[in-house]
């Protein structure tokens, strides 16, 4: 039986690097939170936000897999699997925020909202109670949902009963209409309500295609990685490349098409509440960051992707998948951190210090859910179907 | 290892064509209806009826192009009535034939085939339902080509900026596009018409239709890549037409139309229509004029899981409307989904509410979507729903703007009633027409879906798709 530490000998390795980083990276932010910096928290916030949307995007990932049985999502189903194992971690990660609310939030800040009409009227939803409660039950869905599709699929794999991917396939339809909703409340408490009067009606839509997109980018980059080492070889055919390209390509334009759509309607409207969003976002170096999205985010990967070539060979996808990465960490700088009316340098170095944090423990137990269990699943009972009806 | 790919699907058992068929019998079949036997009774009844809205269309337009606009109910503040809000109706129920032989052929689905040319077709008549209400719209209709930027001695150029204008090049692109995919799939077919023609007329008409398709191989070859290069093409046009119509709304600042979730909201909105105005069309053609071995059940239930998907997304779109009204602290926006729920319309927007919220959960369990008759009955609901959903829209964002004083309601007049009457009975007689005279199901689609499962049947195992 191949297990990961075969296909990926420099895991172990691997895992206790990304500790060290972990705690180095959360003590010097812990060091400057109690040095009483300002940027501690929302770089943390920062941080966090990376590694939730791709958290949730191997959920998101995985009940698409479920619910459709492409054959694109065969070879990656544990990748998105072990991915949603990590939720439990990152309700965990959550909690200090629930400390540095005041630090964050306008709205958590009485004296803030006593001279806010506008933080008055939303103060129903917006204050502390409420949001922690909002924060559990978010989290309780997801984890939830993450925990009964993963014992089903390891049930099958023991069992081999077909009917399990039939429930799994049930449970994920609800499960995502549902979990779009759910993300899209969540990202409205932790991310745009930042902004004291902005918002957007299809903020919800983008971050869940954002996670989505980051998910299978991450999980694109790792199968092309192994792409010739068994278990995988066998998989890794071009026409599976090429599906995996193609969901890629369809991700990157749909983000495009959202945050275009976004952005033109905001901009037509001109209006003071939702235009100052744009506005803060072409302040100094973000508006560098803006152009940047547009040409690297979207129209390089575009062209890139539309190209038969380049889906054809494990190395460059591959290397589309990773250019992918990096700028979905871009735009979630540009959508985080513009809110918090920096000045002077807008990007801080305790900012990487919270990515790399919580990344590295991210990786850490990441990499201990890949080990415990099988690289594929084993779907045996579909062969015994095929073989039954033939 | 006992490690198989969901890939080993098997082809000759997926419920898409029933009973035993041969080349022969499929063509026999669905040639038969044009040129042979004449149609079922039906037909006629239907004939009847929508020749009767074809004549209601006429008379709504004589009138209004005699006495202008103001037969309309359209007052100020509500200056886009009935008329706008038909036309992108009817634009939305246009999208389906796109999505289906487009998306579809690209994702390799095999149920396009057998419901495609359907689709397109109806496609094709909903777009022309929408685009006469525009041009009804202008006044003076008589300088309808002064929406052209065109060089004239006026120094006349449309408004660049406005998605007015948008929405003609997307409309008219999205149309030429439609009849062209439409036609270069017909070729073949009208090809077999001609072959099979045992009179001299329908021989004669058919044979220049097919612009002299032999069925070689070379003719395949370039059938099939421009096929799938216009199939390329009609995608992000399924999506462009309707984030613009969107856009016509959105980039005002009326509270109720300037919400950033429009577009995509509204492309789903589209699909969820169309697929429902599929479904009401194919249900009675199939029983009727036999289809249901090649129209099965399997289709039917298909089309009623992408209704689902897109009527969840309509509804997630009312729900974040009336969230972020509340949530965004704006007076005006607040008041706007107060009135909604609240004011002179509710009824209407809980009317919405059942019709596109509700009544599209029943689709969750198999047993309502493969139930005909039920179906049936919920696309009906739907097509209101979605007539409804732009009512909503329309006429509460505009009738109680921001100046209490300048408030009015809407009420629209006979005229109005019977230009959109009219245009049904427009769409039902292309319909009637289109079924009698083309084939309903692409006969070589269907020839070649048989060779692969005939081919799949030899080889003993499941072909891999």
């Amino acid at each position: 039986m191949n297990t990961i530490n075969n296909v990926l000998p420099g895991l172990a390795k691997l895992r206790t690097m990304a500790l060290i980083v972990g705690v180095a990276g959360l003590a010097l932010l812990a060091a400057g939170y109690f040095r009483g910096d300002p940027y501690a928290p929302q770089s943390y916030l920062v941080g966090y936000y990376s590694w939730l949307v791709l958290t949730l995007g191997c959920l998101c990932m995985a009940m698409l897999h479920h619910l459709v049985r492409a054959r694109w999502g065969f070879p990656i189903i544990r990748f998105f699997e072990a991915g949603t194992k990590l939720l439990p971690l990152m309700a965990l990660l959550f909690v200090p925020i629930l400390f540095m609310l005041p630090q964050l939030y306008d709205w958590a800040r009485p004296e803030v909202v006593a001279q806010s009409e506008v933080l008055q009227r939303k103060a129903p939803f917006l204050n502390v109670p409420f949001f922690t409660v909002r924060a559990a039950v978010f989290f309780a869905f997801w984890i939830g949902l993450a925990h009964v599709l993963y014992k089903w699929s390891r049930e099958e794999d023991r069992t081999g009963d077909p009917s399990l991917a039939n429930k799994r396939a049930n449970l994920s339809a609800p499960g995502t209409a549902l979990f779009v909703l759910v993300c899209s409340f969540a990202v409205t408490d932790w991310v745009m309500s930042l902004e004291e009067h902005w918002y957007s009606t299809i903020f919800g839509l983008m971050f869940v295609i954002g996670q989505a997109l980051t998910a299978l980018a991450l999980a694109t980059a790792f199968l092309t990685s192994v792409a010739d080492r068994e278990p995988f070889s066998e998989f890794v055919t071009e026409r599976l490349l090429r599906d995996l390209g193609n969901l890629l390509l369809t991700l990157v334009i749909l983000w495009a098409y959202m945050s275009f759509a976004q952005y033109l309607i905001i901009w037509s409207g001109n209006l003071r509440e939702e235009i100052t969003y744009f506005v803060d976002r072409r302040e100094g170096a973000w508006q560098l960051f803006g152009i940047a999205l547009v040409f690297l985010h979207f129209m390089l990967p575009f062209f890139l992707l539309l190209s038969s070539h380049i889906k054809r060979s494990p190395k460059l996808l591959r290397a589309v998948a990773i250019w992918i990465l990096v700028f979905r960490v871009a735009d979630m700088l540009w959508t985080v951190i513009p809110s918090f009316h920096r000045t002077g340098v807008q990007l801080h170095w305790m900012d990487a210090a919270a990515f790399l944090g919580i990344g590295g423990l991210w990786v850490w137990v990441f990499a201990r859910q890949l080990q415990r269990s099988p690289l594929l699943p084993r779907y045996g009972s579909r062969r015994a179907e095929v073989a039954e009806r033939a | 290892m006992a490690i198989t790919t969901p890939q080993e699907e098997i082809l000759t058992d997926d419920g898409l064509l029933e009973g035993e068929h041969t080349y022969d019998s499929v063509t026999e079949k669905i040639g038969s209806i044009v040129l042979t036997e004449p149609p079922p009774r039906q037909w006629f009844i239907v004939f009847g009826f929508a020749f009767f809205g074809l004549m209601l269309l006429m008379t709504s337009v004589a009138y209004l192009l005699a006495v202008g606009v103001g037969i309309w109910g359209l007052n100020i503040p509500v200056g886009w009535g009935l008329a706008i809000l038909n036309f992108v109706w009817w634009i939305g129920i246009g999208h389906a034939g796109t999505f289906i032989s487009a998306m579809l052929l690209l994702m390799r689905q095999p149920w396009r085939t057998s419901i495609n040319r359907l689709a397109e077709t109806m496609t094709l008549f909903a777009v022309m339902c929408a685009g006469m209400f525009p041009m009804l719209h202008l006044g003076r209709w008589w300088v309808f080509y002064w929406l052209f930027p065109y060089p004239n001695a006026m120094g006349l150029w449309p408004q660049f900026r406005s998605p007015l204008v948008w929405d003609v090049f997307a409309v008219s692109t999205y149309f030429t596009v439609s009849v062209i995919f439409w036609y270069v799939g017909l070729i073949p077919d009208l090809a077999t018409l001609r072959d099979k023609a045992k009179k001299r007329l329908p021989r004669v008409l058919a044979g220049i239709a097919a612009l002299g398709w032999r069925g070689s191989a070379a003719h395949w070859h370039r059938y099939e890549s421009a096929y799938l290069l216009l199939g390329g093409i009609s995608i992000p046009l399924v999506v462009s037409v309707h984030s613009i119509v969107s856009l016509d709304f959105a980039v005002s600042i009326v509270p109720g139309w300037h919400t950033t979730i429009f577009p995509p909201y509204f492309v789903a909105g589209a699909i969820y229509s169309g697929f429902a105005m599929v479904l009401t069309l194919v249900i009675p053609i199939r029983a009727w004029f036999g289809f249901k071995d090649m129209i099965t059940i399997r289709h039917i239930d298909w089309m009623a899981k992408i209704m689902l998907v897109t009527g969840l997304i309509v509804f997630y779109g009312y729900m974040m409307e009336a969230f972020y009204g509340w949530y965004s602290g704006n007076i005006y926006e607040w008041y706007m989904i107060r009135n909604r729920t609240m004011g002179p319309y509710a009824t209407l927007y809980w009317a919405l509410i059942f019709c596109n919220g509700l009544v599209p959960q029943f689709l969750w369990y198999k047993g309502f979507r493969t139930n005909i008759a039920i179906l049936f009955v919920i696309s009906l609901i739907v097509n209101v729903g979605m007539w409804l959903e732009r009512f909503v829209i329309v006429i509460t964002s505009l009738h109680r703007d921001y100046v209490p004083s300048s408030w009015d309601m809407y009420t629209p007049t006979i005229w109005d009633i019977g230009l959109y009457v009219g245009t049904i009975g427009f769409f039902v007689f292309g319909m009637v027409m289109f079924v009698r005279f083309i084939p309903i199901i692409p006969m070589s689609e269907m020839r070649h879906f048989l060779h692969q499962r005939l081919h799949a049947r030899k080889e003993g195992t499941g072909s891999k798709r």
